[in-house]
């Protein structure tokens, strides 16, 4: 029987290209910050497990061993994890899963990201497909969400101005978020007037590159029970993987992210959650692309499938709307450093404690959920969290 | 139709602009004076090179910064006598682990001014526990190669 986890400390620190400081000084920054918010000295914590997507983006391969003497890792097991984007969500499972399993009682979730320091971000993206192939033709990744993002809205007769308001959302809400890179007062029209990088996706659809970190300190039930009187469950985990060659899937059409429905479906069920859009308090969904977070929308069941052009058309997703989705700017308004999107998962954390500062909603938030995306359309990553 | 399988050949080019934070800058800055400066954590008392912005040990940052000197003990070496793609230097030369006096922490560098024809001769001028002090380079760059190389002394 697994036993409960709780979320007991976040480490947070701006987004940014960060110039003036090296992978590990930025890792030591969020670790210190995350033992100051659980009230906890560098000897408490158990074992560290990292996540960083891609090694090539800070040009140093195994990353990992970089962030040891940083992250309270010294003479502790650690462990470093790669799902791609998704990686910003699964290395917090991975944490959960050291807990659940009683191996350890208080381990941290370390996941970075130092995108400032390759010269070309989609140089190294187009590194991530096979040799022979895909690569050839140039594929990176705002031309495959390019392609991802027209068979969507052709598939559920979605709009551009539709994903435009996504964009007007998110980098609003990141004009409330100390951490953010990009918070930007735009109008839908503005957003559509942005030029196009693959049409149908604009320059302001698309979140942007930047440096950063976050920790997560994650504690079995006796040890929460000690920190704090009201604890904040970790109540449901659920990963998905599709084909790498994913032209060619049992589900050829790109719009709908079966991998996704797949992930939620665990996380639900795990958590006892029959009705997402009734029960799930506050999101935070991966929105590298404005398209995205209306489909994670779709696959996190926080909408009908179809129905997230309606969602933010009827202001559902807003920061005051009854189903808020990324207050804090997501990874358009706050920057998409992408294993630290882990972001997302602090933000659920931070909205149910009531300390999300001005990104606070204006509701009670008990349960929310998050999710990660990556790869080649691959993987997707889902994390319930709430209160008893 | 029977083929003979294909290597396909590439060449992965990603320039990078790594950032080296001020600590790590200074470092590198007084190499130019030919100076070896560490950071002292003022927990553990330990002299960190390259100096560092703080101590993984205490978890606590180190802002005191001490003079070491650019003579140490081998505390190992080894002979490198095969070729790589990117190396920097040809075959046969000497790599060793220098610990600097006033340091904690080793400098790994080259260790020359010896002749390389014969092992034992070799083995005889380098050994563990032996004594090195740095070769400046006359041009110094800011460059963990600004020392040329540790050259055996007495």
């Amino acid at each position: 029987m697994a036993r409960r986890v709780a979320l007991v400390g976040v480490g947070m620190q701006k987004f940014d290209f960060r110039k003036t400081e090296t992978v590990e000084e930025m890792v030591f920054d969020v670790a210190r910050n995350a033992l100051e918010d659980a009230h906890l000295q560098k000897e408490n914590i158990d074992s560290v497990v990292f996540g960083s997507a891609v090694d090539a983006f800070c040009g140093i391969n195994n990353s990992d061993k970089t962030a040891i003497d940083a992250s309270t890792g010294l003479w502790k097991p650690t462990m470093r994890n790669s799902t791609s984007g998704s990686t910003a969500v699964s290395t917090p499972i991975l944490g959960y899963n050291h807990v659940a399993c009683g191996l350890h009682d208080l381990v941290m979730v370390i996941c970075f990201e130092k995108m400032s320091e390759n010269a070309s971000a989609q140089a190294v993206f187009s590194t991530v497909y096979d040799e022979a192939f895909v690569r050839p033709i140039g594929l990176n990744v705002p031309i495959q969400c390019g392609l991802e993002a027209r068979a969507y809205l052709h598939r559920y007769g979605l709009t551009e101005r539709q994903m435009a308001k996504v964009s007007v959302k998110n980098r609003g809400n990141a004009l409330s978020n100390p951490y953010a890179q990009l918070p930007m007062k735009l109008t839908v029209d503005k957003v559509l007037e942005s030029p196009y990088l693959s049409w149908p996706v604009k320059l302001l659809d698309t979140s942007p590159v930047t440096d950063g970190a976050r920790a997560v300190i994650l504690a079995s039930e006796h040890v929460a029970r000690e920190l704090t009187d009201n604890p904040v469950w970790i109540r449901g985990v659920g990963r998905g993987a599709d084909s790498v060659w994913f032209m060619g899937r049992k589900n050829n059409d790109l719009g709908r992210l079966d991998y996704a429905y797949l992930a939620a479906k665990q996380a639900y069920d795990m958590a006892g959650i029959k009705n997402p859009a009734a029960e799930i308090d506050y999101a935070e969904v991966y929105d590298p692309f404005t398209y995205k977070e209306m489909q994670h929308c779709e696959a996190l069941g926080l909408c009908p499938e179809g129905g997230a052009g309606k969602m933010i058309d009827d202001g559902i997703s807003l920061k005051e709307g009854t189903l808020p989705v990324n207050a804090s700017g997501g990874l358009q308004g706050e920057g998409n450093p992408i294993g630290a999107g882990m972001s997302r998962l602090c933000w659920c954390y931070l909205q149910i404690k009531g300390q999300a500062g001005d990104c606070q909603v204006p509701k009670d938030v008990n349960t929310a959920v998050c999710n990660a995306w990556g790869g080649m359309y691959q993987y997707n990553a889902v994390m319930v969290v709430g209160r008893d | 139709m029977a083929v003979k399988s294909r290597i396909v050949k590439g060449f992965i080019s990603l320039p990078y602009n790594w950032s080296m934070g001020p600590t790590t800058t200074r470092f590198y800055e007084e190499f130019k004076n030919k100076r070896i400066m560490g950071t002292r954590c003022e927990k553990c008392n330990r002299v960190l090179i390259p100096a560092r912005s703080f101590c993984s040990g205490c978890f606590v940052e180190t802002t005191n910064w001490v003079q070491v000197s650019d003579e140490g003990t081998i505390r190992t070496w080894v002979l490198i006598n095969f070729s790589y793609e990117g190396q920097p230097m040809a075959p046969p030369y000497i790599t060793g682990i220098i610990d600097l006096d006033g340091a904690d922490v080793g400098l790994p560098h080259f260790v020359g001014g010896v002749e390389l024809d014969d092992l034992e001769t070799v083995a005889k001028k380098v050994r563990i526990g032996g004594r090195v002090k740095a070769v400046w380079k006359e041009n110094r760059e800011g460059h963990i190669l600004d020392i040329d190389y540790f050259k055996p002394i007495n």
